[in-house]
């Protein structure tokens, strides 16, 4: 993918209610740059601004302080009605009283596209989303998910650069939401149009989109590639809301050029290479995924042990959850490959392996 | 959901069924005989002689009644009309904005003619006009038309700001970003959503101004009977069943603009 930039965010703050009792900073100096064709995704809790983020680069609302460039021009200063950006909205706020087609064709007529382009772009449309026999339908005469493709080719029918959906799937059941997941890729990959998604599905993120950038509490905290994202969170925040985690916590006893031992409060320290990028000392905390982690013989170099406290059979897996000595049990997931399971009992001491790649070190 | 069962179920209070017919009973029961007697023979309002719709005939003929009749509705359509416009543009600046020092002021101000008693408005009109008389000499219609629109304000108004408060801003939202400047956005989006609130306010408009005798009563010139300050005038003197045939058209009139409202009200906002 040619990463030009689309959308360039920078140093962006938002401040509601500014110098009232209810001052609210949704938005705290972000930063982001959005590449062109890119399905990119804004992942957070709710209330970490996500939506905040959209509206001011639709320009519903404008930043306390900042700069929003599109293609390289300021667009912090335009009017809604003047930005190549089109909004698929929650409740996807289709008009209603006009038709199917009146909806999609609305944003062609109010840019003063002839009659004919805008029928030809309007049939084009209903195409794409598969919607042509509903075309003179009222809006209260269709299903929600119906409805949602509507939405979706109104506001893609005048080619905006930049397409921002804000939850557009939440109020879907989930069969709806799987098809629909489907459907929006199609679409972008169909018209090559860029796409700001909005979801606090981490599933979803993680799924659909070229990049994710995770939020919390106003601030961007890792923008990246799914695969890096759950692999390589750089946060605790992110490792923590983005799959499952075994988080550690560990003190570093004494850190040589390869290798440094750690305490993470067991009988035993351990023994890490020492990470070459990031200057660390002292308190860290170390992040392994449930599935990243074995249990293993004692030939096969483990790094921790630990007794057995709980087995959890769940069908395609079955989750260990062993003692090792801090607050609480680390947590090993395996796959149920051959029908019978390991023959492990509660109680049993049990050696844990992890490949010192895949171990996350967090700063705190 | 426990609120549900807990809610207030005026069906099932004691007694409510009766209550209810009490009240029918007695706000529509004045008007049986206004109605019945309307259609008499003879012309005692209260002894019945026979069906006949002579008194239809002898109001729709009388000169007066009908030059009274179109005064009325010349004035209502012109004070609706113009109440109405000031109205939308009232509810548009006190919903479609952002909160504003002077927000309630403005929306007490509207509503005023709702708390004044009329007789005081009333009044106050008379010795303003009066003023204004002396001073142009001007004795046409128009000092009926201001009056009537100023009290019908508040009439059109609640309809429509109660149309717009139950619209989903974010319909103008998406009108903005779909490239509709606020003019275009307003035209082709809020003001046909909010049309049937505009309908609902005139025809209230309209029909508070038809009605309308104190005020009217105060500030009309001589020769400018509406069809009530007409009927008032014709009640000092001798009462005959073509008062009563009058009222009926002018109830039915009302019966019928109210149910309009009603319908129009009802209509989804979506
Ligand atoms: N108009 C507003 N006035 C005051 N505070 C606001 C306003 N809009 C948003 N906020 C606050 O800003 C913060 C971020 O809100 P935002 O809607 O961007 O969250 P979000 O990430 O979209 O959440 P959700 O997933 O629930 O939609 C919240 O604390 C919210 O209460
Ligand atoms: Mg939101």
């Amino acid at each position: 993918m040619e990463n030009t930039v689309a959308i360039d965010v920078s140093n962006v703050s938002k401040v509601f209610a500014s110098g009232t009792a209810q001052e609210v900073k949704a938005l705290d100096d972000v930063s982001v740059a959005i590449f062109k064709n890119e399905f990119f995704t804004l992942l957070g809790p709710s209330g970490c601004g996500k939506t905040t983020l959209l509206r001011l680069i639709a320009g519903f609302e404008h930043a306390t302080s900042g700069s929003i460039q599109l293609d390289g021009a300021e667009i912090s200063s335009l009017a809604p009605y003047d930005r190549p950006v089109n909004t698929v909205f929650q409740s996807y706020a289709l008009f209603p009283h006009m038709t199917v087609a009146e909806n999609i064709g609305f944003g062609l007529e109010m840019q003063g596209r002839s009659k004919t382009e805008v029928e030809a772009t309007v049939s084009k449309m209903l195409g794409l989303v598969r919607m042509e026999t509903l075309r003179d339908r009222h809006i209260d005469q269709i299903s929600g998910g119906q409805q949602q493709r509507v939405a979706l080719a109104r506001a893609l029918a005048p080619r905006p650069k930049v397409l921002l959906l804000d939850e557009p799937l939440s109020a879907l059941d989930l069969k709806l939401r799987k098809e629909m997941q489907v459907e929006l890729k199609r679409l972008q990959h169909e018209t090559g149009i860029t796409f700001v998604f909005v979801t606090h599905d981490q599933e979803e993120a993680l799924t659909m989109s070229d990049r994710v950038a995770v939020m919390n509490a106003g601030k961007i905290l890792q923008v990246d590639h799914p695969h890096e994202i759950y692999n390589r969170p750089n946060d605790r925040f992110v490792a923590d809301f983005i799959g499952d985690t075994n988080f550690i916590r560990a003190r570093i006893i004494d850190k040589g050029s390869t290798h440094m031992n750690l305490d993470i409060g067991g009988e035993k320290s351990i023994q890490l290479p020492t990470p070459s990028d990031l200057a660390i000392d002292g308190e860290i905390t170390l992040a392994i995924r449930p599935e990243q982690a074995r249990i293993c013989g004692t030939e096969d170099s483990p790094i921790f042990e630990g007794k057995l406290a709980e087995t959890i059979y769940i069908g395609t897996d079955t989750h260990y959850q062993i003692d090792i000595g801090t607050d609480s049990p680390f947590v090993i997931r395996v796959q149920n490959t051959s029908g019978e399971a390991q023959q492990l009992t509660q109680g049993d001491m049990v050696a844990i392996a992890v490949d010192s790649a895949v171990i996350q070190i967090l700063r705190d | 959901m426990i609120l549900r069962r807990r809610s207030f179920v005026i069906k099932r209070m004691p007694g409510f069924t009766l209550l209810a017919l009490a009240c029918f009973f007695a706000l529509y029961m004045p008007l049986a005989p206004l109605v019945v007697y309307s259609f008499n023979e003879g012309n005692n309002i209260a002894l019945w002689e026979g069906f006949s719709l002579r008194w239809y005939q002898a109001a729709w003929e009388n000169q007066l009644v009908q030059s009274a009749a179109i005064r009325s509705i010349v004035v209502a359509t012109i004070a609706s009309i113009i109440a109405t416009v000031l109205a939308t543009m009232v509810a548009l600046a006190t919903t479609r904005t952002r909160p504003y020092r002077g927000q309630t002021i403005i929306y007490a101000m509207v509503n005023q003619p709702l708390v004044v008693p009329e007789i005081v408005t009333a009044v106050a009109l008379l010795i303003l006009f009066a003023l204004i008389k002396q001073a142009t000499n001007y004795h046409g219609y128009a000092y009926l038309v201001i009056a009537h629109s100023a009290f019908c304000i508040p009439f059109a108004y609640l309809p429509i700001r109660a149309r717009l408060e139950g619209m989903d801003r974010v319909l103008e939202t998406a009108a903005a970003d779909l490239y509709a400047t606020p003019w275009r956005a307003f035209k082709r989006v809020t003001l046909p959503l909010m049309l049937p609130g505009i309908f609902a306010g005139a025809m209230l408009a309209f029909v508070i101004s038809l009605d309308d005798v104190v005020i009217t009563e105060f500030v009309k010139s001589a020769g400018q009977d509406t069809l009530p300050t007409y009927m008032l005038g014709q009640l000092r003197r001798s009462i005959t069943p073509e008062i009563n045939a009058i009222s009926t058209v002018l109830l039915g009139i009302s019966v019928l603009m109210v149910t309009l409202i009603f319908f129009l009200s009802r209509k989804k906002t979506a």
